[in-house]
């Protein structure tokens, strides 16, 4: 690859994983539980989405690099374009909105938008593409199921409890607060992997042989990326989630927590690129359910609408991107 | 609060017995307890609460239930001005007075248990918040009862109106003390 071109989708990759970082919710359970601060908390997950992006980043990005498309591989162009798309999205979500949005969402939308407008959509893997979306589907229900299992089994073992007073209530919550900050440090990590796979897996698309990039430079980029985004404007995204769908205890949010972190550990290990956004929102949903809380359905609500029309929008900017791009290249302004 | 308001039961008994001089000591004592217990509040919520020695949940709860033991005892030393604040003890009084005296501190003295067993063990808490919602309707059946005693057996204008005011602030200490007592079952029947 020529170095300046590589030197440019670097930094778009470190754009695009910025993008990323601002939508990174995964610390919001331990804010909403009042266990860390906002500025604590993304700190914390910043440092620690970087080793998760080097660790376990590549085992996702080949997937969702290489399987979207059934002949044709993703030109560069077709990569800005789509990186350029997620970005726009990103960005304008969580700066003006503090909502949380899928990430995977955003690049499979962006892919759909370019591969249809270039090659039509007979050209899309739709084997790979269902199966996503099946992660998509299947991995709330199942976030919520288990989020809701787990609040109500702790519950159950609190009121058969031998003594039960409001001294024995509050250790009980210590206790969990405790183990909120070390799930959610795990959450962290296994969404590095998952999250920096957006990032760059248009990326490890280019092709193999010479002109790969080698993925630890790639994942090393993209971690840092994802770490200051989440530090200078995650942090709006992580107060709507802790404070605004529902209220959360330690123990709660705990419960929703474990659901998220084992999920998407297995999820990751396995290569599937699931959302830990559909998932974390999902169980957050269900411990307020379980635990008779009010939930804010208000907030919900623009939290959907913006997961339904996330993947045609980063379609619709992705192509308009691309012919807008094939244009100036046509006119060999590029 | 549970000091404040035995003293305010002594200092009722005391002024139907006439014994001027006993009352306005007690008063003194309440008065200055209230100002001990605003301080005991403040340090609590200074020191304590905003150092977050408690995780979020707990400090408002725990806020809550400061909040509510504090009118408590504001609403015992009301009662205690409204006795000091009549230089001339009415000769004829309600007896039914007296009896709502001992149900008013008979209360605060649950409530103490309610808060006692509220951090060891909630079914016991909870059973005794209803022991003081119990209380609490004796202390307004008596309220009415005295009231009723105001309106048909000749007392003056002057004296229905002070005693009056004096037994309905008697039974404000007995429904600040529910509230108390509210809030301790909400918190047994929430986390148990």
């Amino acid at each position: 690859m020529d170095p300046f071109i590589l030197a440019g989708v670097l930094l778009l990759t470190f754009i695009v994983a910025f993008a990323i970082g601002t939508n990174d919710e995964a610390m919001a359970p331990a804010v909403g539980a009042g266990v860390f601060s906002v500025g604590i908390a993304v700190v914390i997950g910043g440092i620690v989405s970087i080793f998760g992006a080097l660790i376990m980043g590549k085992g996702v990005s080949e997937k969702v690099g290489l399987g979207l498309t059934k002949t044709e591989s993703l030109t560069d162009l077709m990569i800005i374009a789509i990186l350029i798309s997620m970005t726009l999205w990103l960005i304008l979500v969580s700066l003006y909105g503090g909502i949380p949005i899928s990430t995977t969402q955003c690049v499979v939308g962006a892919i759909i938008g370019v591969v249809w407008i270039e090659w039509g959509l007979n050209e899309i893997n739709f084997d790979t593409t269902t199966e996503i979306f099946i992660g998509w589907v299947i991995s709330p229900l199942i976030g919520f199921v288990g989020a809701a299992v787990i609040f109500i089994t702790i519950q159950k073992m609190r009121s058969i409890s031998i003594v039960q007073g409001y001294t024995n209530y509050e250790k009980q919550e210590q206790i969990a607060a405790y183990g909120l900050a070390v799930f959610l440090i795990w959450t962290s990590f296994s969404r590095g992997g998952n999250d920096v796979a957006n990032a760059v897996a248009p990326l490890m698309a280019l092709g193999s042989g010479e002109n790969s990039l080698d993925p630890m430079v790639a994942l090393s980029v993209g971690g840092i990326g994802m770490a200051i985004g989440l530090i200078l404007i995650g942090r709006k995204v992580v107060e709507t989630l802790a404070h605004e769908v529902v209220s959360l205890s330690p123990s709660s949010a705990l419960s929703a927590s474990l659901s998220v972190s084992v999920i998407m550990f297995v999820g990751t290990a396995a290569g599937l690129p699931l959302s830990g956004s559909h998932i974390l929102v999902a169980a957050l949903i269900a411990v307020g359910w379980a635990g008779r809380t009010d939930v804010e359905f208000d907030a919900v609500k623009k939290i959907l609408i913006s997961w339904i029309i996330t993947v045609p929008i980063s379609a619709i900017f992705a192509a308009v991107l691309y012919t807008g791009g094939t244009y100036f290249v046509d006119l060999n302004l590029f | 609060m549970q000091v404040s308001s035995a003293k305010l039961n002594e200092a009722v008994q005391a002024w139907i017995a006439k014994d001027k001089k006993k009352v306005d000591e007690l008063v003194e004592d309440i008065i200055e307890l209230e100002r001990e217990a605003d301080e005991v509040k403040e340090d609590i919520i200074q020191n304590i609460f905003s150092k977050r020695a408690f995780l979020r949940q707990s400090t408002e709860e725990r806020y809550i239930l400061v909040e509510l033991l504090d009118h408590v005892t504001t609403e015992v030393e009301e009662c205690a001005l409204i006795l000091r604040s009549k230089d001339k003890i009415p000769d004829k009084i309600p007896e039914e007075l007296k009896v709502l005296s001992e149900i008013t501190w008979k209360c605060t003295d649950q409530l103490q248990d309610a808060i006692k067993f509220m951090w060891t063990d909630y079914e016991k808490a909870r059973k005794i918040s209803f022991k003081i919602e119990k209380t609490r309707d004796k202390a307004r059946n008596e309220y009415y009862t005295i009231f009723s005693r105001l309106m048909n057996e000749g007392y003056s204008p002057e004296s229905v109106y002070y005693l009056d005011r004096l037994a309905k602030e008697l039974v404000e200490v007995a429904l600040a003390g529910e509230n108390v007592a509210d809030h301790i079952r909400a918190l047994a029947v929430k986390y148990s």
